[in-house]
């Protein structure tokens, strides 16, 4: 039994690449496929007739299982795609007291008899800023959110995702009312994978944005003076890429065929793509399922503190806030045992992704605007 | 709104547990809680009664939405537990013909005809079927080295089964019998902190049983004493080495009165994905592909994305047919890397992502090679 690695790995890719040459590249898999299919005939040709035999009926098992396993996912997607629509109702709802397209049945009332005489409070629509808030409160996500993109994320009134068949994968729409900064009124990021059970990323895309002319948050405009007794008196003016939330609809991508990819380079590009991916998830699996909990800050500490879900949404909450206060004290001396405990493990969790951000974003992003 | 990130860091922590100071973490969970209670108010404080409101509405909303993923995660619980035990059945078959407990058909067949070979008859099952699995998958290939096949030859079932309290899932490597070491099972168990994310909480494995000399994640280094030297025994050391065993003894969060700074919880951390990584992937292709690992058909499954669909491929006893049908398989493959450029634009495409995700495991390795004992 050979020990070798048959896996392609990226310096063969490299120099296929470097060539420039197609052949070059189909010649490497050629050898590739006949390197794997030597192993391959080698195990078996190495077996004796009767453990030949064993196998071939193990193989014939293995088959059963990849139908018994084809049939789950399908059930599976089945089952994920039921309990998507029967969301969507509750998505729409949300989206309608949010943007003040359906008003809440209470608040008329209180507004009436209580504040008869607060006129601009009653014309104030839905929850403003609901979606720039809940990013804000995510970790990862509010580490995108620059102070220049804040202006533009107010107009951010719904996000949406859904799966893709063809290539496999999802996509994330962000909905944005009429605003001064860019025309379109849908942001898109879509993310096609490799494997259906794994997340493998093969192409992320997004949309391009229309911005408005001076409007563009993902770059800054620098003005230097001439210097004085200079023939040119005109300002020399210079477009500099900055950080911005709206970076996520430009993802890294993998270069085409033709150009040269030394392994460092592969390393920081595998890096910014993960990063993309988990930005990506961390919307359509957190944020998207569970605003207002962001909104409120709930999320935030659910996340850190590991409180169960149903711990929160049990407690009705009286406006009186010395009884809340109260509440808040119990839960203190209840979890104290049980947060020191899961705390180390949190933390190492922490550190871990205190590496990705600090260091890999450090070097590789460009200046703060 | 405040920009701050109320989320605790690693500085708070340290300086909590380098007091040793069980009080000085309690404040410090005490203060931070404080803080996210604050920033929680504050958004709802700064709210006007009618937005207020709605987002009273909206939690109501949020109430419907956790109910029933609440039950899509039961569901999905009940359908997963469904097919694992129809997949039961053909693991015990397997086991079964890997181990010879049974005998295929056309085995005992063959042993008509071949009378003569007495030594073949008596081989029983597959012979180092798990071994072999495991070498040809790169993640654990990696764990394994030459005085580990030995003791591997031994495995002859791997399984894996869900944990409820806490909630994780549990690897079991049955071995017979072997000079190694006593235990009959290794068993690995992970608990995880949250259901539907894979964050580990913590790792646990049996401790293995070594007989005398057997050990494999240790050595044994002898120093001859010097010559004219008083002492005339030779000087025993152990060292710790690398080996598939280190496997059932994971890296551990250490007690809350352990000193920890923010490198060594990086590298801890590493350590700890590293290991999920391994368990993972034993849990989710190992068991549930074993013969395609072990004859190499999921090595190229798994490198050039080629589909499942090829193990339908049924092969002839005859060996010569069996090359005949190879070279149709390269002939087709010729065919379609010529005359199929859109193919061959997509297979490069895919080559490219897969290198990088290589590139990303190949820095994991990197960072192992700095941290694992030396090589035995």
């Amino acid at each position: 039994m050979s020990n070798d690695k048959d896996s392609f790995n990226v310096s063969d890719l490299t120099a296929a690449l470097k060539d420039e040459d197609r052949a070059g590249l189909v010649n490497a898999l050629k050898n590739k496929l006949q390197n794997l299919a030597g192993q391959r005939s080698d195990v078996l040709e190495n077996l004796t007739p009767n453990v030949r035999k064993r196998v071939d009926a193990l193989r014939d098992i293995q088959s059963q299982h990849d139908e018994l396993e084809a049939k789950f996912r399908e059930e599976r997607a089945i089952l994920e795609a039921k309990y998507q629509t029967l969301y969507q109702p509750l998505y729409v709802k949300r989206y309608e007291i949010v943007n003040g397209t359906t008003e809440v049945e209470l608040a008329p009332e209180d507004d009436t008899k209580v504040d008869q005489g607060e006129e601009k409070t009653a014309e104030e629509k839905g929850v403003p800023s609901f979606w720039l808030t809940a990013l804000k409160n995510n970790d990862v996500i509010s580490e995108e959110v620059t102070e220049r993109d804040e202006g533009a994320l107010k107009y951010l009134k719904d996000i949406k995702w859904c799966k893709i068949e063809e290539p496999k994968g999802f996509k994330l729409e962000f909905f944005f009312d009429t605003n001064p900064y860019f025309k379109n009124t849908v942001l898109t990021k879509s993310y096609h994978m490799i494997d259906e059970d794994e997340p493998l990323l093969e192409k992320a895309m997004g949309t391009e944005i229309d911005w408005y002319p001076g409007k563009c948050l993902t770059q800054k405009i620098l003005k230097k003076k001439p210097k004085k007794g200079s023939k040119n008196t005109k300002p020399i003016t210079k477009l500099e890429d900055c950080e911005s939330f709206f970076n996520f609809f430009s993802p890294p991508e993998v270069p085409d065929e033709d150009e040269d990819i030394d392994e460092e380079r592969a390393e920081d590009l595998q890096n910014l793509m993960e990063q993309d991916y988990d930005i990506g998830s961390t919307i359509r699996e957190k944020i998207i399922p569970r605003a207002v909990s962001w909104f409120t800050g709930e999320a935030m500490e659910a996340e850190d503190f590991e409180i169960d879900d149903d711990e929160e949404d049990d407690i009705d909450e009286d406006e009186d806030e010395e009884d809340e206060e109260d509440e808040e004290d119990d839960d203190d001396e209840d979890e104290e045992e049980s947060k020191t405990k899961k705390k180390p493990s949190i933390g190492n969790k922490k550190g871990g992704r205190s590496q990705i951000v600090g260091e890999g974003k450090q070097d590789e992003r460009p200046p703060e605007c | 709104m405040s920009n701050d990130k109320d989320s605790m860091n690693m500085s708070d922590l340290s300086t909590a547990l380098n007091e040793e100071d069980r009080a000085g973490l309690v404040n410090a969970l005490k203060n931070k809680l404080q803080n996210l209670a604050g920033q929680h108010s504050d958004v709802l404080e700064n709210l006007t009664p009618p937005v207020r409101k709605r987002v009273e509405f909206l939690r109501e909303i949020q109430n419907q939405y956790d109910e029933m993923e609440a039950k899509f995660f039961e569901e999905r619980a009940a359908l997963e537990a469904k097919y694992q035990k129809l997949y039961q059945p053909l693991y015990t078959k397997r086991y079964e013909i890997v181990n010879g407990v049974v005998e295929v058909e056309g085995a005992a067949e063959e042993v008509k005809s071949e009378q003569g070979e007495d030594k073949s008859a008596e081989e029983k099952g597959v012979p180092d079927f798990w071994l072999i699995a495991l070498k040809n998958n790169e993640i654990t290939a990696e764990e394994i080295t030459e005085r580990d096949e030995g003791a591997l030859k031994y495995l002859k079932d791997i399984k894996w089964s869900r944990v409820e309290e806490p909630k994780g899932f549990k690897l079991e490597f049955f071995f017979d019998q072997n000079p190694y070491f006593k235990n009959t099972v290794l068993t690995k168990t992970y608990h995880m902190i949250d259901e539907d994310e894979p964050i580990l909480e913590k790792a646990l494995g049996t401790e293995i049983e070594w007989y005398p000399g057997k050990c494999l994640t240790q050595k044994i280094l002898k120093k001859k004493p010097k010559k004219g030297s008083k002492n005339t025994k030779p000087i025993t050391k152990t060292e710790d080495c690398e080996s598939f065993f280190n496997f059932f003894s994971p890296p551990q969060v250490p007690d809350d009165d352990e000193d920890l700074d923010d490198d060594m919880a990086d590298e801890l951390q590493g350590q700890m994905e590293h290991d999920y990584d391994i368990g993972s992937t034993i849990k989710e292709k190992i068991i549930s592909h074993a013969v395609s690992w072990f004859t190499g058909e999921a090595v190229e499954a798994d490198d050039l994305d080629i589909e499942d669909d090829d193990d339908e491929i049924d092969e002839d006893d005859d060996e010569e047919d069996e090359e005949d049908d190879e070279d149709d398989e390269e002939e087709d493959d010729e065919d379609d890397d010529e005359e199929e450029e859109a193919d061959q634009g997509k297979k490069s495409k895919k080559k490219s992502s897969a290198g990088h995700k290589k590139a990303g495991r190949s820095q994991l390795a990197e960072g192992q090679a700095g941290e694992r004992p030396p090589e035995c």
